[in-house]
């Protein structure tokens, strides 16, 4: 198939004159005053494109590089911990407590003398899958919750909104120290923490699209000749959330990161043994005046890998939902 | 204008109603028992256990200890803290002002950096100083508060020794905290300075003040900044609120005092009064600073509000 045919009709088109493109910036947002309101020919898409049209609008941006190379490193330290590590994480040599970077640990060691590079691989691991495993949590259940708040009516509507609202009323941080205080500390009160925390927001976003998209005259159509409220929320309205909600979880995995990271810190998140970025500060924080390298290197992991995911989601923000930045 | 009061009014009291309500479900379905784990540690018989339960109404079904606990709330009352056998009230009472304090100097820092930066940025859109501050907001918005924290530490307190890394004592045990936690929501607030200013500027009435001749000092701050600055004022209120939760992080890695501190203490020992009490007071405070945000946008811009 050609890409011609892949694309829909609001990729741009070689011979139809471009009438607006933004200009690169690092952090996502168009610059200048004179900004050109996007007078597009095409219409504005509503729905993901095909993923190469996707993929191939992204690699235009610099900054969506930068962010995808730095989150494809964490990613690929993490899978390939057991390979890449020098040292299994929780060899403790008592020898070697404390140590400044060597050529045996090129990052130092912690208070335990374990080997940090060793030790920051397979805590990308445990802080990447706990927080892509609660990004997953917060945008399932917050699509269904907001499918059903979008597309119901009456006192149900209200009770579904006044819900989505009160679990808005927390911050985030909040609910999951709930969370963590009524399923004890672990890996996996960890996700199912911040993901409780991230709900209300997809289940907003979907709300507020379900809503826009209900009384468009297919929706009509497909409840006109007899389909079910299933069949209509999945195969009518389901698709044209799927964008918006791809975008935020992008940048959603930054923020999961940040409170995963941020639990461990705590002491509430990966019980101690556990190599995750959180605890590893949490650790290195009482030696900071001896070993600054064992507060440094887990937060500098934790800084880039965000960052990656930020730039990545601001650029897939951008092309998925071009109207949605003010 | 009255009936936008009482509605809100109501409203606000019907969310704390629903605060409350989700604080007590949530905790209550909590697998362990503080009566066990708290008496665990001294070797205590299972009839104290038995007695302590008795006399912090575990025993009674949930229905009742929820109606017990929403009455003991309207009257103040917290319960008694688990730990330090002290009323939760007063244990909150003691650690409030030192939350409140950090919040407001944070909300100060996050003012100085942001508002400044935006207007600068706005007057030279895609000028260095516009790419520099826009850089350094998502930076400010990336970097985790623990490890930015702890780097100020290293810096200030190890190597320099200009400021204490920890405690609550005088105005220099509050800088490092406040910077670091406003350095976060300063970000968001100079985005939003520099995006309504940049759209304020383009209105007609601002080419008019240019056009009779009025020094561009005079149409930014008599012009412009007062229309740009009503959606910045809301945001201000909502970064307050997320710097009340973003004081637990920065109080665990300053060692201070503060509702943050007692929260995650009380969650390691199982201290169930102090932590639904010190949820519900940072989420009703949370809810309370929304109102307040709201009802302050609806009388600066009668456009936005009333209704």
């Amino acid at each position: 198939m050609s890409s011609r045919r892949l694309s829909p009709s609001w990729q741009e088109v070689p011979g139809r004159p471009v009438p607006y493109r933004e200009e690169q910036s690092p952090y996502g947002g168009v610059q200048g005053r004179a900004r050109p309101a996007p007078v597009s020919l095409a219409p504005i898409p509503t729905h993901v494109g095909p993923a190469r049209a996707l993929v191939s609008r992204l690699l235009r941006r610099p900054a969506a590089w930068l962010g995808l190379v730095v989150l494809l490193l964490a990613a690929m330290g993490g899978a390939c911990a057991p390979q890449l590590a020098g040292f299994p994480p929780d060899q403790i040599d008592l020898a070697a407590q404390l140590q400044a970077p060597t050529l045996l640990h090129p990052l130092g060691t912690d208070f335990y003398g374990r080997d940090l590079l060793s030790r920051l691989l397979y805590g990308a691991r445990a802080t990447m899958a706990v927080a892509g495993a609660a990004v997953a949590l917060a945008l399932s259940l917050g699509t269904v919750i907001g499918l059903l708040a979008g597309y119901s009516r009456g006192w149900a509507a209200q009770a579904w909104v006044a819900l989505i609202d009160l679990w808005l009323a927390f911050p985030a941080l909040l609910l999951a120290l709930l969370v963590v205080a009524l399923l004890g500390p672990g890996l996996r009160t960890l996700a199912m923490a911040v993901g409780f925390a991230g709900i209300p927001n997809y289940a907003r976003l979907v709300r507020s699209i379900t809503l826009s998209l209900r009384n468009a005259a297919y929706v009509e159509a497909a409840y006109a000749i007899g389909a079910t409220t299933v069949r209509i929320l999945v195969r009518h309205l389901l698709p044209g959330v799927v964008g918006p909600v791809l975008a935020l979880a992008t940048l959603d995995m930054g923020w999961a990161v940040l409170h995963v990271a941020g639990l461990g810190f705590l002491g509430l998140g990966a019980p101690p043994p556990q190599a995750e970025w959180g605890l590893m500060l949490y650790e290195g924080r009482g030696y900071l005046a001896a070993a600054p390298w064992a507060s440094v290197v887990p937060g500098l992991a934790i800084t880039l890998t965000v960052l990656g995911v930020t730039l990545l989601g601001d650029a897939l923000s951008d092309i998925l939902q071009p109207r949605a930045r003010g | 204008m009255l009936t936008y009061l009482y509605r809100r009014g109501v409203g606000a009291v019907l969310t704390l109603w629903g605060v409350a309500t989700l604080v007590f479900a949530l905790l209550h379905l909590l697998p362990g028992d503080p009566a066990a784990t708290l008496l665990a540690q001294s070797g205590a018989s299972p009839e104290a256990i038995a007695a302590l339960r008795g006399q912090l109404g575990l025993n009674l079904p949930l229905p009742v200890q929820y109606l017990n606990w929403l009455f003991h709330l309207a009257r103040g009352d917290l319960g008694r803290s688990l730990f330090y056998s002290q009323p939760v009230s007063e244990l909150i009472a003691a650690n409030l002002p030192y939350t409140v304090q950090l919040a407001l100097a944070a909300l100060i820092w996050a003012a100085l950096l942001g508002l400044p930066l935006g207007v600068l940025s706005a007057l030279r859109p895609a000028g260095w100083l516009d790419r520099l501050a826009m850089a350094s907001a998502v930076v400010g918005a990336t970097v985790p508060v623990f490890w930015s924290g702890l780097l100020l530490i290293w810096l200030f307190s190890v190597r320099l020794g200009w400021l204490p890394s920890a405690g609550a004592e005088g105005w220099r045990s509050l800088v490092l905290p406040s910077l670091v936690l406003g350095y976060a929501s300063a970000g968001p607030i100079a985005r939003l300075t520099r995006a309504t200013l940049l759209e304020v500027l383009s209105q007609p009435y601002i080419t008019a003040a240019r056009a009779k001749g009025l020094h561009p000092r005079q149409v930014l701050v008599r012009h412009a900044a007062r229309n740009a600055l009503a959606p910045v004022l809301a945001l201000s209120g909502l970064q307050l609120g997320f710097l009340l939760g973003g004081t637990v992080v920065t109080e665990s890695v300053f060692s201070r005092p503060g509702l943050g501190r007692l929260l995650v203490d009380a969650i390691l020992w199982r201290d169930l009064p102090v932590v639904q009490g010190v949820a519900l007071v940072i989420a009703g405070g949370y809810v309370l600073v929304n109102l307040g945000v709201d009802l302050i946008s609806a009388w600066v811009n009668p456009q936005i509000g009333w209704q």
